[in-house]
């Protein structure tokens, strides 16, 4: 997935900030947890055997006649990992456009972390692979991985997407915790929802979830004489006759799901965004990334 | 059924249209319970299926585009399976006008009786409802129609004066049988001078018959004109049949002609008295002896005395032609054969087989070497010959009886085969054009027939020497041949106008020198003379030949006579509807438009798929 040159120099001006501290992989840009050589001091520790005698700090050596060394925090890389809902309901060729709209919103959120030389690694849930990118040069293979998987599931006819359990296996990809970024419309039972998360918050990550709807899910289309809905996801159909009362009380239902999730994500230290894909996609993802607060 | 502006629709199996209402029951029902067939796929069913499942109510019931279109096709499929037409709610008449000989006779001081004829329908169709549609039809000879079928009351008052006048005599009784009987019809409404025996009026049959005073119409008319040469000079022997009451006298004049460029030379008028409802017969003498045809007329002399019918009074006739050249195909001489025996004919010889193409000929136990185009005898093909695709048995039977013939054919007139026994007989298989006329045990030793245009006989037994009164049978039957094959066209036309005249192949253009204003098309092989005169002949050798045609009919021209008709099958019943010939069935088009449809459906579902596809 390709971003136009306004659009990369849009992203250009933003960059990941973690409200976290993680183990890296490699000397990055974000503070560690690992204690190292880094420029910020962090904390005196009793000198032990095999301590490099540069960083004893002499003054206070002086001051207590005890042996310190200094720590300093390390600064490395921060984990990425995008995970994108690959099932019917945003890859239904009718419903397409919150597949592009959430793929562009990846594609725009790994440009920022693959700037800052932040490892990304990208899962759809329905696919079958999690390729980790590294580096800027590696953005472009990143869009075309998006591009095919998309490609892939939106010209295939394939069964119900078993979100948790493809949550599930995405998550023991994981080798370094970092920042996930799921998104997906979230049009799941609330306890799908929570156990996918929660397949995520146990690798102690920090997770944003965005909640990508479409135009149709917030407003389904008006049929006053009735219609035949089927389900993306499942197939079912039902013969329904939406007017206004129902509409309201879909809309109602639809809110008291939405906040059923954020509160889950609230408590579970989840930061969550409702998102509508909307066109130009460039300037709606970058409503939903300064949204998100993870990139500033 | 249902009527309307005189049409009528209807249904031959108007029970299947009962499943109409059942298909939009059934459509409704699909439509509201199921939804419709517009099918929209939703991210997830998760809160829609919590939504209550109210059914649509009638009153809110609007129905899609869809829905329109499935009635539409499945409405128009069950009007097509019901078979339904289009029917005209009006009486089909048939508008039959006699223009016979007899319907030229005037009428009062108002034209013929033709033109009456035409004054009564015309009021009668104006009287009709004008629902009623017609056919107009012409009889005499043949019933020919004047107008297209179930033309409207303007069109057929148009058509109507279309009717012309004919020379032929009618066949009314005939054409009555067959179109009262035709369910084409509703009616038969008939105009003509003659009376309906035993008519018992009904609506099935009406018969306007002019009313005529046979007690005061007087008409003289020409009934033979016979040309007789004696002693050099050429005698028209003329007969005269008369229909009036009372005696009168008349005159017989004439006018000869040598060519159409020359100027005719009068035969002096001869008065002659004619006896009441009797004939008379007198002599003329024309001027000159190079006369090539001659018209004559007669003219009642009291000038206190109309012809109640002109059109018989001229006659036509030409001079008797010098008889037909006719090729000899033989190794034997014409004396040998006794040819010159018969005087009809004038023969001449050829050596070679293929000199025989453009004059009749006579193939003397050779066989032409193609199908020929000129009036053809065979006489004993080889064995083995192929004579127009047929072929020659290759055996030879001798002394064998003729065990049955075709009576009816004119080549056997007088002629009795049982009396004969052929010292020689060669079996023949016909060509393709041909028909035995004659059989032996063997099979067939006599077929007749024509190819292009062209008459031939072959004979599987031997004709010659023609030996006159020694041998009857086949003396009889080859002076029956030639005049067959070769005097066909020869000599004076008959007194009754023909339908068709055939001519031979070598005849190159055809048309009237008199009267004048009449044209005549050559068709093929044969022409169709409208009117009595004289008709000029062109053959390919340039040279020229005339034929008089007449119109002599004792029936049509005497007018004293009342003619009858009368129609032997009882009127059928009276028909309400117009029978199937008057339907326009309509399950091809409710067919094509239920394709439509379709087709429109696909298109539009095709169009939105495009729709989501762009999205």
């Amino acid at each position: 997935m390709a971003l136009d040159a306004h659009t990369l120099r849009l992203l250009d001006t933003f960059a990941l900030r973690t409200r976290r501290s993680f183990y890296g992989a490699r000397q990055g840009t974000h503070r560690s947890h690992r204690r190292g050589h880094g420029v910020e001091f962090a904390e005196y520790r009793s000198y032990e055997l095999g301590d490099n005698p540069r960083y004893i700090d002499w003054n206070l050596y002086a001051r207590s006649d005890k042996i310190y060394v200094k720590r300093y925090l390390e600064e490395e890389t921060v984990s990425v990992f995008m995970v994108i809902d690959g099932s019917r309901s945003l890859t239904h060729p009718t419903l397409q456009f919150k597949w592009h709209a959430a793929a562009h919103l990846a594609t725009c959120a790994s440009y920022i972390a693959l700037a800052s030389h932040d490892p990304v690694t990208v899962s759809v849930l329905g696919g079958h692979q999690s390729p980790q990118f590294w580096g800027p040069r590696s953005f472009a293979p990143l869009g075309a991985f998006l591009d095919a998987e998309g490609t892939q599931l939106i010209e295939s006819s394939a069964a119900k997407v078993d979100l948790v359990e493809a949550a599930r296996i995405a998550a023991t990809r994981v080798r370094f915790p970092g920042i996930c970024v799921v998104i997906s419309d979230f049009l799941y039972p609330i306890e799908d929802v929570v156990t996918m998360l929660s397949s995520f918050r146990a690798r102690n990550m920090e997770i944003h979830a965005v909640q990508m709807l479409g135009a149709q899910d917030i407003n389904p289309e008006p049929n006053s004489s009735g219609s035949t809905l089927v389900d993306s996801e499942t197939g079912e159909e039902i013969g329904l006759s939406l007017d206004p009362s129902s509409r309201d009380q879909y809309a109602r239902q639809l809110t008291a799901h939405t906040e059923a999730v954020r509160e889950h994500c609230l408590s579970a230290q989840i930061k969550f965004v409702q998102a509508v894909a909307r066109e130009p996609l460039a300037e709606n993802s970058i409503s939903i990334l300064s949204t998100m607060g993870l990139f500033v | 059924m249902i009527s309307l502006f005189g049409t009528t629709i209807a249904a031959a199996s108007p029970w299947i249209l009962v499943g109409i209402p059942c298909a939009i029951g059934f459509l409704v029902y699909i439509f509201r319970v199921r939804g419709t067939a517009h099918q929209a796929v939703v991210s997830s069913l998760l809160f829609l299926k919590e939504l209550p499942r109210r059914p649509v109510g009638r009153k809110t019931f609007v129905p899609p585009l869809q829905f329109w279109l499935e009635l539409a096709i499945l409405t128009l499929l069950l009007l097509a399976v019901s078979g339904l037409y289009l029917a005209r709610s009006g009486k089909h008449i048939a508008i039959v006008v006699d223009s016979s000989l007899s319907m030229g006779a005037l009428y009062g001081a108002g034209g013929t009786r033709l033109d009456q004829a035409k004054r009564i329908a015309t009021l009668d169709i104006e009287r009709a409802p004008s629902s009623t549609t017609y056919t107009v039809l012409s009889s005499t000879k043949e019933l020919t129609p004047i107008s297209q079928p179930h033309e409207s009351k303007t069109e057929t008052l148009t058509s109507l004066q279309a009717v012309q006048q004919s020379h032929r005599p009618d066949a009314l009784q005939q054409h009555l049988a067959s179109l009262v009987s035709d369910p084409q019809y509703d009616a038969v409404w008939v105009y003509t001078d003659r009376e309906l025996e035993g008519y018992q009026p009904s609506p099935r049959l009406i018969v306007n018959n002019l009313p005529t005073d046979t007690s005061t119409s007087i008409n003289a008319w020409l009934q033979s004109i016979q040309v007789a040469s004696t002693s050099g000079s050429d005698i028209l022997t003329v007969r005269i049949g008369y229909g009036g009451a009372s005696a009168k006298d008349a005159v017989v004049a004439g006018e000869c002609y040598e060519s159409p460029s020359t100027t005719p030379s009068l035969i002096p008028g001869k008065t002659i008295r004619l006896a009441p409802h009797e004939g008379a017969t007198t002599t003329l003498t024309p001027p000159h002896t190079d006369w090539s045809y001659c018209r004559v007329t007669i003219k009642l002399q009291d000038s206190s005395l109309f012809d109640a019918l002109p059109l018989d009074n001229e006659g036509w006739v030409t001079r008797a032609p010098s008889e037909p050249r006719v090729t000899l195909v033989s190794s034997l001489s014409p004396q040998q054969l006794g040819l010159t025996a018969i005087r009809t004919i004038a023969v001449t010889t050829t050596a070679s087989n293929g000199g025989a193409e453009k004059n009749p000929a006579i193939y003397h136990r050779v066989a032409p070497p193609s199908p020929p185009a000129t009036p053809s005898l065979v006489i004993l093909p080889p064995v083995g010959a192929l004579p127009w695709g047929g072929s020659l048995l290759n055996q030879t039977a001798l002394n064998k009886e003729v065990t049955r013939w075709d009576a009816s054919h004119p080549l056997l007139q007088y002629v009795n085969p049982a009396l004969v026994v052929f010292p020689e007989i060669r079996p023949l298989e016909c060509p393709p054009s041909a028909t035995p006329i004659l059989f032996s045990t063997v099979g067939p030793i006599a077929c007749a027939g024509e190819e292009r245009g062209a008459r031939y006989l072959v004979t599987g037994f031997e004709l010659f020497p023609f030996d006159g009164a020694k041998n009857a049978t086949i003396s009889i039957f080859t002076l029956n041949a030639i005049k067959w094959l070769f005097l066909q066209s020869a000599g004076p036309a008959s007194g009754e106008l023909p339908l068709s005249l055939p001519l031979s192949a070598a005849v190159t253009g055809a048309g009237y020198i008199l009267p004048e204003n009449l044209k005549l098309k050559l068709e093929g092989s044969s022409i169709t003379p409208p009117a009595p005169g004289i008709v000029q002949l062109e053959h390919d050798d340039g040279s020229e030949r005339y034929i008089a045609l007449n119109s002599f009919d004792e029936h049509e021209s005497n007018l004293a006579h009342r003619s009858t008709l009368s129609i032997s099958q009882a009127p059928s019943r009276v028909a309400t509807t117009s029978g199937p010939q008057s339907t326009r069935s309509l399950i091809s088009t409710l067919a094509l438009l239920a394709l439509i449809v379709v087709g429109a459906d696909l298109i539009r579902r095709l169009l939105r798929r495009v729709r989501w596809g762009d999205a």
